[in-house]
């Protein structure tokens, strides 16, 4: 199996990009469906322009796909090679929250 | 949504590449219309706009795109060209029963006002034929050199089959011409007076037939061939400014057998009602078709030099549409 690029790859887009991600993680949605999701979920306030340089990347890497347009507006839907990555980008956050709460915790 | 947030979504649309926008200005329109445009938006765009402008990725899509139109349009105006050429070998034919003496030839060299546009049209003629050795000589050069180094038969076919055509005219309008001159005892530029023989009828048709399927096959089947190799830019770029000439060199000759017509009809005008056109038409008729002719390849040509020329940004309000 060909090895999966890292996520940080994607430079200045790699936030963002994760945050795609993890919003299409619960199913297909459009762009300003997305920023909606990640504006709930992580209170980041996307703008468009920061938005499709991600969806550019991460289409382009074969990580989401884009679905048959509804009107103008373009769905799109994570690939299996994108679940594997956001899998990897987990157990890297599970670690680091892990790292994290032990670190914090002589403090507290 | 007013008028002013439209034009700025169009502005901000049009500050990223042809290509991106193709792919998702739409989207990106409806995101801009739903939410209000602030000023981190507008630099937040302006930084996506730059990173995507300096992407190889759209960069090289937009350099294939752009060659692409580039050859669709070289392709359009030299099958206009090879129609403008056939035209004006038409036109030129008006003056074939013209024994020196006679009217159109004595006509103008008597008026300069009627023997200038003849030369004119002869000049940008000559100019398209020039032209069109240049730009097209190494296209069809480098189509002819990958057809043999990669044995591709197809290719090879379709550059075959003009040639066939251009041969099979010229050995049968020298082999009629022969026949005619043996046979009726008259001279091949003998000046039609008396009625045609079926015999001759049937080999003027033929001619035509052949003359209009050679035009036919180059104008479909050359650009096929060509269409089926790589040509590097480089060689795509430089047939551009010949086809520029080309087009330059078909609407002077329009505008000299237009004035030609005129000139004869305020000059002479029973000369152009004598039956010395094509088919022993009216020489009017033959004018009046050949201008038609010659106006809608110029017309060709010209639209593909507007749409060909340096890629621009198709309005953002399309995408905004």
């Amino acid at each position: 199996m060909s090895k999966i690029p890292p996520l940080d790859e994607l430079g200045r887009f790699s936030d963002v990009s994760l945050l795609v991600l993890i919003s299409l993680a619960s199913g297909p949605k459009h762009g300003y469906a997305m920023m909606e999701d990640i504006a709930t979920f992580s209170g980041v306030d996307l703008e468009p322009g920061s938005l499709y340089g991600a969806i550019t990347r991460l289409e382009r890497r074969g990580w989401i796909e884009s679905l048959p347009a509804e009107e103008r507006r373009r769905p799109y839907r994570l690939s299996s090679v994108g679940v594997t990555v956001l899998r990897e980008q987990l157990s890297t956050l599970e670690s680091v929250t892990v790292t994290l709460r032990q670190r914090l915790a002589p403090q507290g | 949504m007013n008028q002013r947030k439209l034009a700025l979504i169009t502005w901000l649309l049009q500050l990223y590449p042809q290509s991106w926008r193709e792919r998702y200005g739409q989207e990106m329109a409806v995101i801009l219309e739903q939410r209000p445009i602030r000023l981190r938006t507008i630099v937040d765009l302006c930084f996506s706009a730059l990173d995507a402008r300096l992407d190889p990725y759209f960069t090289t899509e937009r350099m294939v795109s752009m060659l692409q139109r580039l050859r669709s349009t070289e392709i359009t105006i030299f099958r206009a060209c090879v129609v403008f050429l056939a035209a004006g070998m038409l036109f030129l034919k008006l003056y074939e029963y013209d024994a020196p003496g006679s009217s159109l030839l004595e006509v103008g060299a008597s008026a300069p006002i009627l023997g200038a546009p003849p030369l004119a049209i002869t000049i940008g003629l000559l100019a398209i034929v020039l032209s069109l050795l240049i730009g097209a000589g190494p296209i069809l050069w480098i189509t002819l050199r990958q057809a043999f180094a990669q044995r591709r038969w197809d290719v090879l076919g379709l550059l075959v089959a003009p040639l066939l055509t251009i041969i099979a005219f010229g050995l049968w309008a020298w082999v009629s011409a022969g026949f005619s001159v043996s046979a009726a005892g008259y001279e091949q530029f003998e000046p039609p007076e008396r009625p045609q023989s079926p015999y001759e009828t049937i080999v003027f048709l033929s001619l035509l037939t052949l003359f209009a399927l050679g035009v036919v096959v180059t104008t479909v089947v050359t650009p096929l061939a060509a269409r089926r190799v790589d040509l590097s830019e480089r060689i795509i770029r430089f047939a551009w400014r010949p086809a520029i000439v080309v087009v330059m060199a078909m609407s002077l000759a329009l505008i000299a057998t237009v004035c030609w017509g005129l000139n004869l009809w305020l000059a002479t005008p029973g000369l152009l009602i004598v039956n010395g056109g094509v088919f022993a038409t009216p020489t009017l008729y033959s004018w009046l078709a050949l201008v038609v002719l010659m106006a809608l390849a110029t017309l060709a040509a010209i639209r593909a030099l507007w749409r060909g020329r340096e890629p621009t940004a198709p309005t953002a309000s399309a995408a905004v549409a």
